[in-house]
């Protein structure tokens, strides 16, 4: 006999043995925790243990103060409360038109105020003659296209300019040039989105 | 997927991949001029790729084993290397350009996997073609309410839209069972898509 084996045969026992009416009683506590009337009667004592486990931690999380308590029965809204980042707005919009278009064009899209003092953004594209036609009905409130020439970023500058928008940032859906970075730089806007990386030419 | 992509989508999809491939060509050879002009205007590109690739795809609509997977792709990176990016010209045409490439460029990909949504993109690049050219030829504000509308209802556009499905709608025709000569000649008929010579510089 080795040594504990006594122990642990008495556990077993217990552990298999049918629970009875401490079955019955975690049963009850357990279908009143989880509001479900349909919640099965242990057969043994190991069962009743994990149930009355299960319960207990229930319990607890369900008691837990303000607003660290979770319905086990809500639906936790996915949607954000904060705005899209500018670069993933640029990337929605630019990802509109399809992959061979996107590999030739950008999206840039800048935040500002306007003279009213409201926020606003505004997107242009690489594209001479503007957005396409799907980029324009993707277009959310606050959000204005803008034409001209010139790559996307600068085409943001120049239409906010000329249209009394103050931009304080502005990020690109391709890696921003670095004519383009230091535009936005003499016009001390922020480039929030990565620059293009300058390949070194070796000797 | 907007609604004109469906439309299209919904229409090509009984034709054999013959005819939605001649359906793909017939455009690629109305936005071809559109290459061109660019290519006058911004000395750029090589709108011979874009004629051998269009070749290409004639001969293939008679024998589709003449040529294989690789030389196609061959022909894909050429078309690709004289593709412009938007970000190196100013010039308004270049989104003209862009869309002639693409939509050859989507032709050789559908005969290597005949995934209808190539032969759909070209139909949207000649459609985009059209929108851009109505905004630039009447210098339309984007934001004005009603824009989309007011481009979406221009003759052109209803034009080439009209022009789009009665290809599709010959081609499924059942007299029209075998791609002839003929065929080809009789949907090539009609002017250009859009006016080159109204383009404004921006």
């Amino acid at each position: 006999m080795w040594p504990g084996e006594g122990l642990w045969r008495t556990i077993k026992t217990w552990w298999n043995a049918p629970s009875g009416n401490y079955g019955q009683a975690v049963q009850s506590v357990a279908a009143q925790s989880f509001s479900a009337s349909d919640m099965p009667v242990p057969q043994t004592n190991g069962e009743a243990l994990f149930m009355s486990m299960a319960a207990a931690a229930y319990n607890t999380g369900h008691s837990a103060p303000g607003n660290l308590k979770i319905s086990a029965r809500t639906n936790v809204s996915v949607e954000s409360p904060e705005p899209v980042s500018l670069g993933q707005r640029a990337i929605e919009i630019h990802s509109e038109v399809k992959p061979a278009t996107q590999s030739r064009t950008t999206i840039a899209v800048g935040e500002g105020t306007d003279a009213s003092g409201n926020t606003v953004r505004v997107v242009g594209s690489s594209e001479p003659n503007g957005l396409r036609k799907q980029q324009i009905a993707a277009l959310k409130p606050g959000e204005i296209a803008a034409t001209g020439p010139g790559h996307a970023e600068v085409t943001v500058m120049n239409y906010a300019k000329a249209n009394d928008i103050n931009i304080k940032s502005v990020g690109a859906s391709r890696p921003i040039c670095f004519n383009c970075a230091l535009q936005i730089q003499a016009n001390g806007v922020a480039a929030v989105t990565p620059l293009k990386v300058v390949k070194k030419v070796s000797q | 997927m907007d609604a004109f992509e469906e439309n299209i989508q919904k229409k090509l999809m009984p034709l054999s991949n013959e005819k939605k491939l001649l359906f793909a060509l017939l455009v690629c050879e109305k936005l071809y001029p559109n290459y061109l002009y660019f290519q006058r205007r911004c000395d750029w590109g090589d709108s011979n790729v874009l004629l051998e690739a269009l070749e290409l795809m004639y001969q293939s609509l008679f024998n589709s084993s003449l040529f294989g997977n690789r030389e196609i792709e061959q022909y894909m990176n050429s078309v690709d290397t004289v593709t412009p990016d938007t970000e190196d010209f100013l010039d308004s045409s270049v989104s003209l350009a862009l869309d002639a490439c693409t939509a050859v460029y989507s032709s050789l990909n559908f005969m290597l996997d005949h995934d209808i949504e190539h032969i759909v993109a070209v139909a949207v690049y000649a459609r985009d073609t059209v929108y851009m050219s109505i905004v630039n030829r009447d210098e339309l504000d984007m934001n004005l309410k009603g824009m989309d509308a007011r481009v979406s209802s221009d003759p052109l556009m209803l034009k080439e839209i009209a022009r789009q499905l009665s290809v599709i709608e010959e081609l499924g025709n059942p007299k029209n069972k075998i791609i002839s000569d003929e065929l080809i000649q009789n949907l090539k008929r009609g002017d250009a898509i859009i006016d080159l010579s109204v383009l404004k510089d921006i």
